[in-house]
């Protein structure tokens, strides 16, 4: 079996620049560029409402703002990568494993695409809300219960 | 080729992830939890006992869960390859982050209000 036979009769396993490799490098540019936005226009608006919720200490509102788009960062890139995987529903066996078949057209692409971006622009609305009810959560370690009073009492 | 390519790739991207994401924590989470203790060599040696603790559980996570099923002999199964593997890294990361920032200030204020009633 030479070369020519393994492009021609499995054309499964030529590298060759397909579907697949271009609806990813729409896809994670896309959805990369769309959480470091909304993570930002998120962090330059809670800070206002955390300064308030935390009585005017602004490092501690700083502080937790950071904290709070850590996550969210987390979150959303997590889900982002985790949904790259093309899923078209057509399956074939390689190494005994059913896998995918690659993306044929570029009608299917954009049908993929449109799928996976859309599903993660909701997935974004919903984080958002999250962030929203974890603001609302959010606590420090209570004032009497700090170690400052425990010395005073102790001592 | 790919597969030791993919692997090489995931633990070092996941590793420098786990790095960033717990210096950024180790930074403003001493202002969150600890802000208002005034013993200083207190507070800090907490925060990096709670930092060496994040580090050993997620880089513990991220070898742990290295993903040896399947064989990976293209670009686009390389691709896929990893950025399943980061999103279940990176989506753990989360949930942990934010059960942490949740939860922490709670179990403080509980096992410090508890140390109050009984005093040793």
């Amino acid at each position: 079996m030479n070369l020519y036979d393994y492009i021609i009769i499995n054309p499964k396993k030529t590298e060759t620049m397909n579907y697949n490799i271009a609806a990813y490098c729409i896809y994670l540019p896309t959805t990369i560029a769309l959480c470091i936005w909304i993570a930002r226009s998120l962090h330059r608006n809670t800070k206002a409402f955390l300064i308030e919720r935390f009585h005017h200490n602004e490092s501690l509102a700083t502080s937790t703002n950071n904290l709070i788009q850590t996550g969210f960062y987390l979150i959303a890139l997590g889900f982002s990568f985790m949904k790259m995987r093309v899923n078209n529903g057509r399956y074939h066996q390689e190494f005994g494993r059913y896998i995918n078949e690659p993306l044929s057209s570029a009608q299917e692409t954009i049908e993929e695409l449109s799928l996976k971006i859309g599903s993660f622009t909701l997935i974004l609305g919903l984080l958002l809300f999250l962030n929203f009810f974890i603001m609302l959560m959010i606590q420090r370690p209570k004032k009497q219960y700090n170690s400052f009073n425990i010395h005073e009492e102790t001592k | 080729m790919y597969q030791i390519l993919a692997y090489s790739i995931y633990l070092s991207l996941s590793l420098l992830t786990v790095l960033v994401v717990g210096r950024n924590l180790h930074r403003n989470g001493k202002e969150f939890l600890f802000g208002e203790c005034p013993d200083e060599a207190l507070s800090n040696s907490t925060n990096n006992l709670l930092y060496i603790g994040y580090c050993l559980v997620n880089t513990g996570f991220a070898f742990y869960f290295l993903n040896t099923s399947g064989t990976i002999g293209t670009f686009a199964r390389l691709l896929e390859f990893i950025a399943t593997s980061e999103g279940i890294i990176f989506l753990s990361l989360g949930a942990l982050h934010i059960l942490n920032v949740l939860l922490a200030p709670r179990i403080i204020s509980f096992f410090l209000a508890k140390k109050l009633r009984q005093p040793d």
